[in-house]
This record gives C-alpha cells, sequence and structure tokens, in this order.
C-alpha cells in the first residue's frame, strides 16, 4: 500500500496498510477511546516523517533513552529513533520482518547479545528503511545496549557527526546539571548539523506540551490503578513509545490525553468484559511479539496489568520554563528520571526494587511478574536480591526468560503455560489463604 | 442464546458455509490481501476446530485439525454465528474479548475484510440450507470505520462493485428468489481469475 502516494519499501507498506486495517477496524468501536487515540496519533507521527523525508528535511538519528524534545523545537527536522521499526514491524506490522530484520543485524555482524530493539533497529538501518541522518545523537543509559547501538549508527553511517550524552550512574542534581549541561552543548551541534536554528520560544512552548503530557500520563495511572482496571492491559506500556518517539509533540499530548480520558470513562462507567482475579506488575518488558496475549491474560485468566516498567511514568515534577537552564535541567531530569528504564536500570538496582514496591502498592497488586528481556542485563545482574525483596514482602514473583521483540526465544504456548501454572496454583490460592476462604 | 444445539449442527451451520470458501475462490483470496497464511478457528460451546487455508490455490478448509496456524481465532459458536451474520462488529468484538486472536498483527488485519464479507454472504448461505431461523433479527452495526482509499481507480470499481451487489440483491428479492449466490460469486471470482495473468494467481 503506498504512503502519500508513492511505492515504499515492504517493511514500511505492510505497517502501513496494517494500521490503516486497525484504524478502520477499531472505529467502529468509538468506546475505545485509548487504542483509537493511539492508533490515529501514531499514523499521523509517520504520515509527518514521510512528508518531511519526501521533501528533503533533515533526519537525525537517536537510540533508546534519548528523547526527542530538543529536535521537535529545530522544526522541520526529521526525528528518527533507532528502534521505531523495531516497535511497528511488531506492534502494527508483520512480526516477521521484525525478526527478519533482528535477522539481518546479526548476520551484518551486530552482536547477538545486544537488545532485539536495538538489533531490529540496526537491521532497519541495513535494509535502508529510515531517511539518511544528517547527525547522530544517542545517551549511554538505560542499557548497554545503548552504548553498543550508538556504536553501531556510528558506524554504518561513519560520515556522519556523532554526539553522545554521558549520563553517570548517580542520583543527584550535580548529576542532572552535567546532563543538562550536555544537551546544552548539543544544541550548537544540532543547529550546525541540521542547518537549522534552535528556537527557544518554539522550545519553551515544547516543554509546555511536554507538562501537559506528563499530567495526562500522571492521571492516566491514577485512573489505572483504581480496580477493577478495565481499560485494557495491552495499551500499558505505550508511555515508552511515546516518550521515545512523541514526547513534546502534539501526537503524544494527544495520546496521553486519550488514555487519561479513555481509562477514566472505563474505571467511572464501564463495562467488565472479564472478571478480574488477579493484577500483577508486569516489571519488565511487554509481550509485543503477540500483543493480543493480555486479551488472553484477561479473558482466561483474570489476570490484568495495571502497570509495567514501560508504562510507568515517574513523577519529578514540571519542567520550568522560566529560563534556558530551568528548560536544560528539566528536560536531563525527564530524560533519565521519568523516561521508562532509564529511571529504573541507570543508577544502582535499589531504584529498581523501590520502584517495584511502589507499584504494587499503588496499583493495588497481588504479584510481579519479572518477564525477563534477555537483553536486560542490568535486571537480570539484580534478579536475586530483587527475588529476596519480594520473598520479605510475602509477594509472588514469577521469573522467566524471553525477548519482547523476537518470538523464537519464548514461545506463546510456554509462556502462556507458565502464567497459568502461576496464577492458578500460586496467586489465586495465596489469595483465598489470606481472605480465609480455604 | 446457544443457537446450535451440538457439535453436529454448529458442524452443519459453520462448517457448512466454511466449505462454501473454495467455491469462492479467488474471491475469498483477494480479500486476505494474498497472504500466505492458515487462518485457525476454535469455536466452543459446541466445539468446531476448522483452518482455512490460503497458501493454496484454491483456498482449503479442513477440520478436526491441530496444527497452530498462522493467526488464529479463538471464540464461542454463538458469537462467531453473530460475527458472520455482522451483528457482532469485529472491532468490538475483540476489544471487548468475545473473541480473542493469536498471531501477527499484519496477517491479522489481513483476515479481518474476510469478517466485513462474510455478512454480505452468510444470511444467503443459512436460508439456502434452510435454516432461516438462524438468521436473526436486529440493526446491523457500522462494522469498519471509513476506509479511506488513495487510489483512484480502486474507489471507482468499489462504486460499481456496490451496483453490482445492489442489483443482484434486487434480483433475488424481487426476480429470482432462488437464485444462487454462492455460485454467482463463484462465477465472479472465475471471470477475476481470467482475467488475471496465470503467473500473478494465487
Amino acid at each position: 500500500m503506498p504512503i502519500l502516494g508513492k511505492a515504499r519499501q515492504q517493511e514500511w507498506e505492510t505497517v502501513w496498510k496494517t494500521l490503516s486495517g486497525m484504524r478502520a477496524l477499531f472505529a467502529g468501536d468509538p468506546e475505545e477511546l485509548g487504542l483509537n487515540t493511539l492508533l490515529d496519533n501514531i499514523q499521523q507521527f509517520i504520515l509527518e516523517q514521510f512528508r518531511k523525508a519526501d521533501a528533503g528535511k533533515p533526519a537525525v538519528w537517536y537510540n533508546i533513552g534519548y528523547g526527542p524534545p530538543l529536535i521537535y523545537a529545530l522544526g522541520d527536522v526529521n526525528n528518527v529513533p533507532l528502534a521505531e521499526m523495531s516497535a511497528l514491524c511488531s506492534i502494527i506490522g508483520d512480526q516477521a520482518d521484525t525478526e527478519a530484520l533482528i535477522d539481518a543485524s546479526e548476520a551484518a555482524g551486530y552482536s547477538a547479545e545486544c537488545c532485539s530493539a536495538d538489533k531490529a533497529g540496526i537491521g532497519a538501518v541495513v535494509k535502508g528503511l529510515y531517511p539518511e541522518p544528517c547527525c547522530i545523537v544517542g545517551i549511554n543509559t538505560p542499557c548497554d545496549s545503548q552504548v553498543a547501538a550508538f556504536q553501531a549508527m556510528a558506524e554504518l553511517r561513519n560520515r556522519v557527526p556523532v554526539f553522545p550524552v554521558d549520563a553517570p550512574s548517580y542520583d543527584d542534581e550535580r548529576t542532572l546539571k552535567y546532563i543538562a549541561g550536555q544537551l546544552g552543548e548539543m544544541i550548537p551541534f544540532l543547529e550546525q548539523n541540521t542547518g537549522r536554528k534552535m528556537d527557544w520560544d518554539r522550545l519553551k512552548e515544547v516543554c509546555e506540551t511536554i507538562n501537559r503530557t506528563s499530567e495526562w500520563l500522571w492521571q492516566w495511572m491514577e485512573w489505572r490503578s483504581l480496580s477493577p482496571t478495565r481499560q485494557p492491559s495491552k495499551l500499558c506500556a505505550f508511555t515508552m513509545v511515546l516518550v521515545i518517539a512523541l514526547l513534546g509533540s502534539p501526537w503524544g499530548e494527544n495520546i496521553a490525553r486519550g488514555l487519561a480520558e479513555d481509562a477514566r470513562n472505563k474505571a467511572q462507567g464501564g463495562v467488565n468484559y472479564f472478571d478480574e482475579q488477579v493484577r500483577a506488575i508486569w516489571y519488565q518488558d511487554p509481550v509485543w511479539w503477540d500483543i493480543q496475549l493480555y486479551d488472553w491474560m484477561e479473558a482466561e485468566l483474570g489476570l490484568v496489568i495495571p502497570m509495567d516498567v514501560f508504562g510507568f511514568y515517574a513523577s519529578e515534577g514540571l519542567i520550568d520554563t522560566k529560563s534556558k537552564d530551568s528548560i536544560l535541567f528539566g528536560l536531563a531530569r525527564l530524560m533519565v528520571n521519568c523516561g521508562p528504564m532509564s529511571r529504573q536500570f541507570r543508577i544502582n538496582i535499589k531504584r529498581y526494587i523501590d520502584d517495584f514496591m511502589h507499584l504494587h502498592k499503588r496499583f493495588h497488586a497481588d504479584c510481579g511478574i519479572m518477564a525477563g528481556h534477555i537483553a536486560c542485563k542490568h535486571a537480570w545482574g539484580g534478579i536475586g536480591l530483587f527475588k529476596e525483596a519480594c520473598k520479605k514482602a510475602g509477594i509472588p514473583l514469577l521469573v522467566f526468560e524471553f525477548d519482547m521483540f523476537d518470538s523464537r526465544i519464548l514461545t506463546r504456548k510456554e509462556l502462556q503455560f507458565e502464567l497459568r501454572r502461576f496464577v492458578n496454583e500460586i496467586v489465586i490460592p495465596q489469595k483465598q489463604r489470606k481472605a480465609g476462604k480455604s | 442464546m446457544a443457537y446450535f444445539r451440538d457439535a453436529q449442527e454448529a458442524d452443519l451451520v459453520i462448517g457448512g458455509f466454511l466449505r462454501t470458501f473454495p467455491r469462492m475462490d479467488p474471491l475469498m483470496r483477494e480479500a486476505v490481501g494474498q497472504k500466505k497464511m492458515v487462518l485457525k478457528l476454535e469455536l466452543a460451546d459446541p466445539n468446531l476446530l476448522a483452518e482455512i487455508d490460503f497458501r493454496q490455490f484454491p483456498v482449503e478448509v479442513r477440520f478436526g485439525t491441530n496444527p497452530e496456524g498462522t493467526i488464529a481465532m479463538t471464540a464461542s459458536a454463538d458469537h462467531f454465528h453473530q460475527l458472520l451474520l455482522g451483528i457482532l462488529p469485529i472491532g468490538p468484538a475483540v476489544n471487548n474479548k468475545q473473541i480473542l486472536l493469536r498471531g501477527s498483527v499484519a496477517n491479522l488485519m489481513a483476515g479481518v475484510p474476510l469478517f466485513y464479507l462474510a455478512p454480505a454472504i452468510y444470511p444467503f448461505f443459512l436460508e439456502s440450507i434452510g435454516r432461516k431461523d438462524l438468521i436473526l433479527p436486529g440493526p446491523r452495526p457500522r462494522l469498519h470505520g471509513e476506509i479511506r482509499s488513495e487510489d483512484t481507480m480502486t474507489r471507482i470499481v468499489s462504486v460499481l462493485a456496490f451496483l453490482a451487489g445492489y442489483s443482484l440483491g434486487f434480483l433475488k428479492k424481487h426476480l429470482a428468489p432462488k437464485l444462487d449466490l454462492v455460485a454467482a460469486l463463484e462465477s465472479m471470482g472465475k471471470g477475476l481469475l481470467s482475467a488475471t495473468p496465470a503467473g500473478k494467481q494465487g
């Protein structure tokens, strides 16, 4: 299916056709405001990317962990997250394409131990699926794989200037000021390579958009914390997509508002389409190679995910737009302390565990599910301490290995077996014992 | 509800409808966008397992088999019957978990147009097997939102196809009540096939 009247690469055409099909399908259900807003705004974002690419506007590539606000503030510059095709092919395209991109990356010599989000992104670069960059920016958080992905982008486009941001493993104001200082240094780099002047008034508007988006996301989390959580579990993880690709754009704000209003409508007057039995904090990466699995979890097991790591948008205050320094400080804090994963994995494992305990309490969960994405070595490195903390708190925890973008690591059947056994043989009996029913 | 007494009746009605699919090839194939996939149906209360194999020409429909399929749809037989009639639109049915899906989203979306097409044919099939009682009364909700096509020719042909369908419906209602619609669709499919170069078929 052509995009903007032009034939595109097969992967893009599949994404576009599938997305258009999904929009038509779910528009038949106006009750699904959250899902429909999400699909609509992702489609608008992709269209804008193609418009800019067709018009020859400069493109900036960046890795997971780095957000797009500075790029949005430059005006007509294309922001291209490396992992864009990983997510699009799996969630609204053909999973076979994601796996082919992963294989293309490995075949080109990039490490099999990297995160599949990055591997599929590198595969997309190898296959020429992104508009050519005028420069590349990145950050060394949330994980080791980001360092490798940044290096891969730099190698694959070795004549393109790069700007890496160093985020130290500390949690103090000095660290945030250090990162803000680097963002300040990045501005002339972006200006020079994109040929666009940074408009500080526009950056202020971008930050105000981010502030409104943040408030919607915090409201959204409040509505999702109520039991029963009627908004589908499968929508939970999309904060991550928003933060990486859309933060500071009207599309991002629309999505956050749509999700919040949808969650509120469903909490206040929604219908229970299944019987909520168990609430779990999904504490790692979502199953994006078959997102329909969440519907199965709800319908067959009564298992609801009110929040997960990708969905959690920490409250660290709004960006103060009074001065250039306060804007850069706010953006730095947002990038490393609010962004999903960057917040939990940048410093020691204590925050990872503390955030889980916070979510468990706030979302009235019965258990935790540590869906161990194989490349998330930061999480695996702390698994012993995490298990110990859950044991001490009396929280049942399921731990398994899988890959969020690669269905070949753990199959759907194996995953269903694990989830069914955990819910029916561990969590529900424990709940019954606590309620004095057994 | 419970439209079907037992598995045999579900097989006669829903299974019977699925068995007409090879006759409607290549229309069915066009509906799924030439995808090489197997759509597995897992119906319950009463049970019916079927798979529609779009990998070969004409499509093959098999029953009672175990393989996973490329994509799958799980539902109660009653919900599936409502889906075929167009009383239960597929979008809300998925959102409300009355139908559970499995597999690549692109392949699932390729299979969805079958359920836009089915409500136009299934009632006539029920009538043809003497099961008019299963055609449920009530409003037919909108099955999907607007499907925009950038291609002018697609828009023109869609209008012409609507007029052809309207004429067929008019003929059946007013002039030829015994008109076999599946046979008509089969002929339409044959016409489509004859006009398609051999290398591009299936």
